[in-house]
């Protein structure tokens, strides 16, 4: 195959499955950065093989991903010896929502982009793992809930309560 | 949208970035793969590409900088022109060439500018030159746990009670984008702009890459300085013939016995030497972005203690991040002294 069609084929590939891929990845390991690594590694290896190797491409690509990336997942289980794991919000489930959920949004808009960042980093996996699903992939509560087998309330409130310990940081 | 929800939508799996990371690290390994076959089929012409690669590499010139100290390699000589530097100064001390963004950053060459690290270099050189083609961030964390694992970064080695340092600064060596020949001060605005950008989002990187990195430090007791130079401090470094870290911390020194004289001396200070003083450091929190992990080992202590008595009386499942930091250390931006610290498992 002519390179610039394998490396448009690649492009096209990698904009149509990029987003359910690493919600899938997302979902199953919890960090924000392990889903990159991960998600980086399998479409890495799948330019290799399609675009460098000259591979013909897989009936069904995005199986062949979702396979590549279990493997990586399989790695990163191994590394750790250790089960991905729901948290213990049940514990917490006598928190109340915040009155004004709008006015801690209101609230980010008065810092700066990069240390807004770094905080969200800095919390806890399960944390990050709501606020991306939430904000970078528009999940609804209800649909992260079904992805993570949690209760609605449950995500909810570890979303409010991720805004309201990032809030902390910056006060 | 709110701000919130802009910092997400760009900074976590970004689509466009990834994409260009994956085809920039493609790029290198395509470029390594065609110099094996060729090696494969021409090798009387590759052992003396490899002559002359050597031998250029000895003259490596990288523009308003000096030629490299350390002993040149193939590996070490850089496909182009280097965009960025990051100098890392723990003793030793280290600089890391950085390609331009098109090219994701990846590192073109690591050159040690001081005496220690050409020894550790000379010790290490295929772990160092593994790093080429690689990341900056892999680089920098490479040198800073050989640093740590040939015990420069041993408790003994800096008896300042403002604990230990490293300092990474970055620099944008090749901001004239639009290849007009200017010199710093009259670089187009465009340009001035695109390299600021860059440096901040260089700087960025390798914050994010640190936090983790000491999220892992068994220790936790090493702080990071961040620091952004200019073209002309790099420059006025290379004039001294002193590692840019140490440069810049040389002009922040105080008069520490109050006799209105700042006493630098000729040689460049050691960072460990030059944290002793209160005054530096705090001059050093006001210039740079201070990483620290938080350092009362008793605390950690009993934060694990009561992991493990918490760990023996629930189930596993219940632990949502064993295993993984759950946390990573918070960051004085420049201009403010405090220094917050996060415990392990907090």
């Amino acid at each position: 195959m002519n390179q610039d069609k394998a490396i448009a084929q690649f492009e096209a590939l990698y904009h149509q499955t990029f987003r359910r891929l690493s919600q899938y990845v997302l979902f199953k390991v919890g960090s924000v950065s392990d889903t990159e690594d991960i998600v980086a590694a399998v479409y890495a290896d799948y330019f290799q093989h399609i675009v460098q190797r000259g591979h013909a491409e897989p009936t069904n690509p995005y199986a062949y991903l979702v396979r590549m990336a279990n493997h990586g997942l399989g790695r990163l289980y191994k590394e750790r010896q250790t089960q991905m794991s729901l948290d213990d919000e049940q514990n917490h489930l006598s928190e109340t929502l915040p009155d004004d959920p709008e006015a801690i949004s209101r609230f980010f808009d008065q810092i700066d982009s990069q240390e807004l960042w770094l905080g969200i980093r800095r919390l806890s996996v399960a944390e990050q793992q709501v606020i991306v699903a939430h904000l970078r992939f528009d999940l609804t509560f209800r649909e992260i809930a079904e992805q993570l087998g949690q209760r609605e309330s449950t995500v909810k409130l570890r979303y409010y309560r991720a805004l309201d310990r990032l809030k902390k940081m910056f006060t | 949208m709110n701000r919130l929800k802009t910092v997400v939508q760009e900074q976590a799996l970004n689509e466009d970035a990834m994409l260009h990371r994956i085809r920039s690290k493609q790029h290198v390994i395509h470029k390594e793969e065609s110099f094996m076959s060729m090696k494969r089929l021409l090798p009387i012409g590759l052992a003396a590409a490899l002559v002359i690669a050597v031998i250029a590499s000895w003259s490596f010139f990288v523009p308003g900088v000096t030629a490299p100290v350390t002993t040149g390699t193939a590996a070490e000589k850089p496909a182009s022109t280097p965009y960025a530097m990051v100098a890392i100064d723990i003793n030793p001390s280290f600089e890391i060439y950085i390609d331009s963004e098109e090219n994701g950053y990846a590192v073109l060459a690591i050159h040690a500018t001081n005496k220690d690290a050409k020894e550790l270099y000379e010790a290490n050189k295929k772990v160092l030159d593994d790093l080429m083609g690689g990341t900056k961030e892999d680089a920098i964390e490479a040198i800073i746990q050989l640093a740590r694992d040939n015990d420069f970064l041993d408790e003994d080695s800096s008896d300042a009670e403002n604990g230990k340092y490293v300092l990474v600064t970055t620099a944008i060596l090749d901001a004239d984008e639009d290849g007009e020949e200017d010199e710093e001060e009259e670089l187009d605005l465009e340009d001035k702009d695109e390299a600021e950008r860059n440096q901040e989002a260089i700087g960025y990187q390798i914050q994010l890459a640190l936090q983790e990195a000491l999220a892992k430090d068994p220790d936790g007791t090493v702080k990071v300085a961040v620091i952004k130079a200019t073209l002309r401090e790099v420059k006025f470094a290379e004039k001294d013939k002193i590692p840019l870290g140490l440069f810049i911390i040389k002009g922040m020194m105080t008069d520490s016995d109050g006799d209105g004289v700042v006493e630098t001396g000729e040689e460049p200070i050691k960072v460990s030497d030059f944290v002793k003083n209160d005054k530096n450091v705090e001059a050093l929190a006001k210039r740079a972005i201070i990483l620290e992990r938080k350092s009362d080992r008793d605390e950690i202590k009993e934060s694990r203690k009561a992991e493990n008595e918490a760990d023996e009386s629930e189930e596993p499942e219940e632990d949502e991040d064993s295993g993984k930091p759950d946390s990573v250390p918070p960051v004085t931006p420049p201009g403010q002294a405090k220094k917050e610290t996060v415990a392990s498992g907090s």
